[in-house]
Order: C-alpha cells, then sequence, then structure tokens
C-alpha cells in the first residue's frame, strides 16, 4: 500500500490503534489476552505521545515468527525478555515494585504497565540511559518521541522522588500521519489473523442465500 | 403480628437472575423498549428542544449530489452529510462486501465548512476504503429499497400518496447496512465525546445520524417526485410518512459485539431487568393503567400482525407472538385492577402463559407507561471498559475456582469433548476483514479462531487451575499460563456484572447467530426483524417516530407502537 496523495490529512483514532496493535500481536503469536494488554498499552502510550506503535513495529519485526520470549523461562543475558510479558507480569505483582531487570526488548513498552500497578506513587524507570518519571499526573521525561525508542536495555524500576519541576507529556487523541509506515507494518502482522477466503466460506460463513437488493 | 403476616404476603421481587435472562433463546426475542436507545435519544432531542434544519441541498434531478442537515442542542450542534449517487441496479447489494451505495453518511461534529464538505467527498463514498477524521463521529452507507423507493417516487410525482398497505410491510425508503462510530476508519474515538450530555447512555451519535438520515430519505423521493412533474408533484402525507423509518441490514459482524463487551452488555441488561422490577414491585394500581395497558397490547399485536418474514423461523416466533398477545388482551380484560402487585401478577401470568417472544414483548410492555419510575436508568446504559479490563493479579486460584462455581455453573452442562458442542468457529475473513461462522471440522478455519467461546475457555482454564494450590495468586498462575489470560479478564468481571456473561454455548453446532443480533438491536430500538439467513437480518428503525419537524409537537414515546386502525 502506497500513502494516498492527501496523506498529511489522515490521523487514526486510539481506538482502532489499539485494536490494530491488538491483532497485530496477536498475528505475530501472543495469546489473546497478552495481545489485548498489548493494544492497550500501544494505546496508552500514543494518546502521551510516545511511539508505541514504533516499538511494537520495532519488536514484532525483530521478533518474528519465533515463539513468544516468557520471562522468566529465559534466563537474563542469553536472551531477552518481552516487553508485553513481562510488562504484564510486573503490573500482575509477580515481580517487586522496586526492581532491577536485564535485557529487555523494546523497554518503552514496559511504561504503561509500570504506571497500572503503580497508581498512587510517582515512579521513576531507568531504561538504559534514559530517566522517565510516572504519575498520576502524567509521564514526564526530557527525551521525546524516537529518543525513547531502544532496541535493548535494562530497566530499573524504582520510587520516584519530586516530579513537580516538570512538565508532563501532553496528551492527544490522535495518531499523527508520519505513523503511516508503522501502520502498514502492524497490518502485515494483523493479517495472519484473518483465514484466507473460500468460495465456500464466502457463501456459508456471512449467510448467503437469500436476494438482499429489495 | 399483623405487621409479620402483611410482610410475608408480599412478594418478594427481584431482578431476574442470569441463569435466566441470558439464554441465547431468550435474548432473541427481547423488543424494543422505552429504554431503547434510539427513544433514549428522541426523547432528549425533545426535552432539550433542539433544532433542526436541512442547511444544504445540492442534488441533481436523478438524486445526485450533496445535502447537510444540522442538529442544534442547547450546548453544540452537528452535522449530518449525506452524499447522493447514481447507482445501477446491478450494483446495489446490502452486504458489507458491496462497494458502492445509493446513498452514504458522516456525522460531522458542529456545523461545516465547504474545505470539509471537500474532504468529506473524497472518502465518505468510499466508506471502508476512505479516512474520516477526529472531527467526525459516525460513518454509513444506505441503499434504495427496490419494492418502495420508485413506487413512492412514481406516486408522489402522480399527485397521489402511496398506499399504505404498501408502506407498512416494508417501512422504509432506504436501508443501511453498517454504521460505523466509535473511532472506527478515523472517526473520533468514543472517549472523546463519551462525557456530552446528549450522548449519554449507548450509540446515541449514530442513532441521531440515522434518524436524520430518515429526513434524508423523505427529502429524496420529494425532491425527485418534483424534478420528474414539478405540476403535480406533492409531499408525503404527515401520518404515511410517519410510517417510513429507516431500514438496515446487519450480519455477523455485529454479533461479536455482545461478547466482546461484557460490562457494557451487563450494564443495558441490567438496566432493562431493575426496569422491570420496579414495575413489578408497584403495590397497586387502577383501572385506567389496565386499560391503558391492554390498548398497549392491542398496538403490539397490530405491529405483530404487520411484522412479515419469509425466516421459518421468525415465522414461528411472531405467529406464536400473535397468539400470545391475543391471550394476554384476554387475560387483560378479567384482570382485576384492585389485585396487589397487579404487574406482577401479569407478568407471572406471562411467565407461565406465554412464549419467550411473548414473554420479552410483555417485559417492554409492562414498562411502557412506567417513564418516571424507570427513564433514569438509560444514562447508566454504558460502560467504563478501561476500568473494567484491569486484571486483579492478588486474587487467588481459590477465588477464581468460587467465580466459576458462582457464575459458570452452566458450563459444567457442556460436554466439550463431543463435536457438536464446539462445531463452529468464529473467524474473520481476509477478503473483507468482517467476522464469520465457519464449521470447524469442515473448514481450515480452526487456526485463526477468535476468542468468542467464553463457556469452553472457561472449562479449558478450570482443568488447569484444578492443578494448582487454591493459595496461589492468579498472577503466577497467568505467568505460566499467559493462554489463560482473557479468560481470568473475563471471569474477574463476570463476577462483579452477572449479566456480563452469555449462559450458552457461542460455538455450537445448533447455535443461531440471529439471536446476538435481535438482542442487541432490540436495545437500538429496532423493530420487524426479519431474518434472512441464520446469520443476517434486516429490521426498521424509527419507523412510526416523529420528524424533525414534528418533534416539538408530538410525544415520541406515544409513537412507538403502531396506532389502531379504525
Amino acid at each position: 500500500m502506497t500513502p494516498p496523495h492527501d496523506a498529511e490529512q489522515i490521523s487514526w483514532s486510539l481506538g482502532e490503534t489499539a485494536a490494530l496493535a491488538t491483532k497485530a500481536a496477536r498475528g505475530a503469536g501472543m495469546p489473546w489476552g497478552v495481545a489485548d494488554e498489548t493494544g492497550v498499552a500501544v494505546s496508552w502510550l500514543q494518546a502521551r505521545g510516545i511511539p508505541g506503535l514504533s516499538a511494537l513495529c520495532r519488536y514484532l519485526k525483530w521478533r518474528q515468527n519465533g515463539p513468544l520470549t516468557r520471562w522468566p523461562d529465559r534466563p537474563a543475558g542469553k536472551s531477552c525478555y518481552c516487553p508485553i510479558a513481562l510488562g504484564t507480569a510486573y503490573m500482575d505483582g509477580v515481580l517487586p515494585a522496586t526492581i532491577t531487570i536485564e535485557n529487555i526488548r523494546e523497554p518503552v513498552l514496559m511504561l504503561p504497565f509500570i504506571a497500572k500497578r503503580n497508581t498512587d506513587q510517582p515512579m521513576q524507570v531507568d531504561l538504559g540511559d534514559l530517566s522517565i518519571h510516572l504519575s498520576k499526573d502524567g509521564v514526564f521525561s526530557p527525551y521525546l518521541d524516537t529518543a525513547l525508542l531502544i532496541s535493548q536495555a535494562n530497566c530499573t524500576i524504582n520510587l520516584a522522588t519530586d516530579t513537580a519541576a516538570m512538565t508532563p507529556y501532553e496528551l492527544t487523541q490522535r495518531v499523527p500521519s508520519y505513523f503511516f509506515g508503522c501502520v502498514n507494518a502492524l497490518d502485515e502482522f494483523a493479517k495472519k489473523t484473518y483465514a484466507p477466503a473460500t468460495d465456500e466460506s464466502r457463501l456459508a460463513g456471512a449467510g448467503a442465500g437469500l436476494n438482499d437488493n429489495d | 403480628m399483623d405487621a409479620q403476616i402483611q410482610k410475608s404476603s408480599e412478594p418478594l421481587i427481584v431482578n431476574r437472575p442470569a441463569s435466566v435472562v441470558m439464554k441465547l433463546a431468550r435474548m432473541g426475542s427481547f423488543h424494543q423498549s422505552r429504554l431503547s436507545f434510539m427513544r433514549v435519544l428522541l426523547r432528549r432531542l425533545k426535552a432539550e428542544n433542539w433544532q433542526f434544519r436541512q442547511a444544504e441541498w445540492h442534488i441533481d434531478k436523478d438524486g445526485v449530489g450533496v445535502a447537510t442537515y444540522e442538529a442544534i442542542g442547547p450546548e453544540r450542534t452537528y452535522t449530518l452529510v449525506a452524499f447522493a449517487h447514481d447507482l445501477p441496479d446491478e450494483k446495489r447489494s446490502d452486504r458489507v462486501i458491496a462497494e458502492a451505495w445509493d446513498a452514504t453518511f458522516t456525522l460531522h461534529d458542529g456545523t461545516i465548512s465547504q474545505d470539509d464538505i471537500a474532504r468529506l467527498a473524497a472518502n465518505v463514498p468510499r466508506q471502508e476504503a476512505g479516512r474520516i477524521s477526529g472531527q467526525e463521529l459516525v460513518l454509513s452507507r444506505a441503499n434504495r429499497s427496490v419494492r418502495l423507493f420508485d413506487y413512492v417516487v412514481d406516486c408522489l410525482a402522480r399527485g397521489q400518496q402511496p398506499e399504505r398497505q404498501k408502506i407498512e410491510p416494508i417501512g422504509y425508503l432506504m436501508r443501511t447496512t453498517a454504521v460505523y462510530g466509535s473511532g472506527k476508519f478515523g472517526a473520533a474515538d468514543r472517549s472523546h465525546w463519551a462525557d456530552r450530555a446528549e450522548f449519554a447512555g449507548s450509540f446515541q451519535p449514530e442513532l441521531l445520524a440515522v434518524w436524520l438520515i430518515r429526513s434524508f430519505t423523505i427529502d429524496i423521493v420529494e425532491h425527485m417526485a418534483r424534478q420528474r412533474a414539478p405540476e403535480t408533484a406533492i409531499k408525503l402525507d404527515p401520518n404515511i410518512r410517519r410510517r417510513i423509518g429507516v431500514g438496515n441490514s446487519t450480519g455477523l459482524g455485529m454479533a461479536p459485539f455482545l461478547i466482546n463487551h461484557p460490562a457494557l452488555i451487563h450494564a443495558w441488561i441490567n438496566a432493562r431487568e431493575t426496569a422491570l422490577t420496579r414495575v413489578r414491585q408497584l403495590p397497586n394500581t387502577d383501572r385506567d393503567m389496565i386499560c391503558n395497558l391492554k390498548n398497549l397490547v392491542q398496538r403490539a399485536l397490530q405491529n405483530a400482525n404487520e411484522w412479515t418474514t419469509d425466516s421459518p423461523y421468525q415465522n414461528h416466533k411472531t405467529a406464536g407472538l400473535r397468539d400470545n398477545l391475543a391471550r394476554l388482551a384476554a387475560y387483560l380484560t378479567n384482570f382485576d385492577p384492585a389485585t396487589a402487585y397487579p404487574y406482577n401478577a401479569i407478568y407471572d401470568w406471562g411467565d407461565q402463559h406465554l412464549s419467550l417472544e411473548g414473554q420479552e414483548q410483555l417485559v417492554s410492555l409492562l414498562i411502557e407507561r412506567h417513564g418516571a419510575l424507570v427513564d433514569d436508568l438509560a444514562i447508566t446504559m454504558s460502560a467504563d471498559e478501561t476500568s473494567t479490563f484491569h486484571i486483579d493479579g492478588s486474587m487467588t486460584i481459590g477465588k477464581i475456582k468460587n467465580i466459576f462455581d458462582d457464575s459458570y455453573g452452566w458450563v459444567n452442562k457442556i460436554d466439550y469433548s463431543e463435536n457438536a458442542a464446539k462445531a463452529r468457529v468464529w473467524y474473520v475473513s481476509e477478503e473483507k476483514l468482517e467476522p464469520r461462522l465457519g464449521e470447524r471440522f469442515e473448514e481450515p478455519i480452526e487456526p485463526f479462531e477468535q476468542p468468542l467461546a467464553p463457556g469452553r475457555d472457561v472449562a479449558a482454564a478450570r482443568q488447569t487451575l484444578d492443578q494448582w494450590d487454591d493459595r496461589t495468586s492468579i498472577a503466577s498462575f497467568l505467568l505460566a499460563h499467559p493462554e489463560h489470560r482473557h479468560i481470568i479478564r473475563r471471569m474477574q468481571i463476570v463476577a462483579a456484572l452477572p449479566y456480563a456473561e452469555i449462559h450458552d454455548n457461542t460455538i455450537a453446532a445448533d447455535m443461531q447467530p440471529i439471536d446476538l443480533l435481535r438482542c442487541k438491536l432490540s436495545f437500538f430500538g429496532a423493530s420487524k426483524f426479519d431474518p434472512r439467513s441464520d446469520r443476517w437480518l434486516r429490521i426498521t428503525m424509527y419507523q412510526g417516530a416523529p420528524f424533525p419537524d414534528e418533534l416539538a409537537r408530538l410525544d415520541p414515546d406515544d409513537l412507538a407502537y403502531p396506532p389502531l386502525h379504525s
């Protein structure tokens, strides 16, 4: 698919972005419940102007069709942790609230899960050299947009010190046109969830038969 | 002592349990009620004195061009933009796989500029292949009724009114198919407008668009008649015009919605059940109210008599409904208005003597004249799905097993090792990205299965859970078994919201998908369900309802059932 000529007018709603990320994650092999978390996480990031779509796109391309990397059955150092699987485990409370984990792939995808577990407590998250603060007032970091895209890093989660002096990322309800490439790439993963049409399914699957043109 | 005797004679009237309500056969027998979303919308538009105007009309003699309609409320204005096309007969199809339509629509947030109309003209006629923006709330399309559209234009051009007998069984000039909202194809997310008072409840922007589309369908037949014969053409008589609604063809695309939005479905059903309970709890009534109810029953019978379908499934149900309503009318003729808890007595009689179709029609009729008692429930018919999405990882496995025992007992009655219990697969087709239903043991579609079989998935999770210690947290379980994550989330939702789950096997060989569609459409306010197969159907929306130019002087609730023929 090529960008339409009026591409600069295009933007995506957060709802369709979440739906796309969910389908792409499922298409890449994640179980449905984890794919649902992926959709919500990507939408959470995009709503704060953080390129969650890009991070997911990079992660799924890197993994392609391999089995889902699942903590803790792959020891750190040998492989990388999946940011979604690790994020859900952290959010669910399997891991301590403050912790350092090594070798997380696309670690920016962890942020929504850390924020959701710690709604009452501001947290400081260090992704490699980048430091990000999360609190009920928003996401705070001097780093913007693609600077937050890190292939692989250690992640340290700690209680935060004061965030009052910082300005949170602005909330947005749209995903801008320059994500076109990511949307297309994720569409390719999403397609793996669709069944190829056959003549039988065309007729039977949707229940054709009676004339509808009256 | 006296007080105790008095108390013991009070019937215990509580909401019907989910085990009774949430069966597909019953859900597939629901009828529109005063809590249906179309009716909630019209009540609000009337109460707030909304104004409506056709702002632009650039349609040629063949019915091609653009028109806009403004709905002007106390705080905001919305604009329906209608694009009318010249579609050759052979291209007209209601299926979602169509690529061209007689008319296409969008609902724009605010008044609209010429630049925006130009932008939309390049996208809205393409429907799914185009893009709308965060300034639009709804995207839809419609086709002319071959049976009625030309006939009505002909009549009006000749200066004659169309015959009511021809209008009534069809009930529309144009039939919509998909009515997309909530962020689809670029539209504004629901969160963008969910806190606007005029959209409290469910599907209010979509149904505002459909109500305005109805005006467009009238305007275009009157316009074409005038173009054809300016000397003789007349307008539709308001009483005949009111019998024209908007049609809709709906297929499987809508079916998964009831399963995918458990918290929302609970909110809908809970409001309707609470309304029924409130009416049943009324300790007394009077002769006028019973007469009034009997009159309503006769009007519902009129509706049932005018309800035609080629579907043997629905024909059988509708025939039973006609018989039921006649018996109900006879029962009410002899009903003593001094009966204690009169509506509960009537409900109980219906429970014993009527079919599911008749029982659920009775539910709608019982609450119909008690607006002051039930209308406040309308604003509870929505859900914040982000709050229910969160899994409580600290819940113990023992507690999850309790949820299974309390809320999923019905699963024990299904043997999922039997092929017939899992004969169907819900999947999405590559061709049109629409949900479809296939045969697990006849087609190679299982790898593409959508998670729309909660009963089976709960049973599978239970088997795995039985190997785990009850004191362990569900978080640890999910770490080892992420494949059960979706169903554990669901069980936590259902534990708090009993009407969130359908107590039936949604992949059984004998499951009727149209039951799912009918349930949802009844909440919209649709009438005259006309199944065209076991998986798609046609309905009529807003038949009988007032038009914008008569909303101020007519009561939309009084028009929800057809007037009795004299």
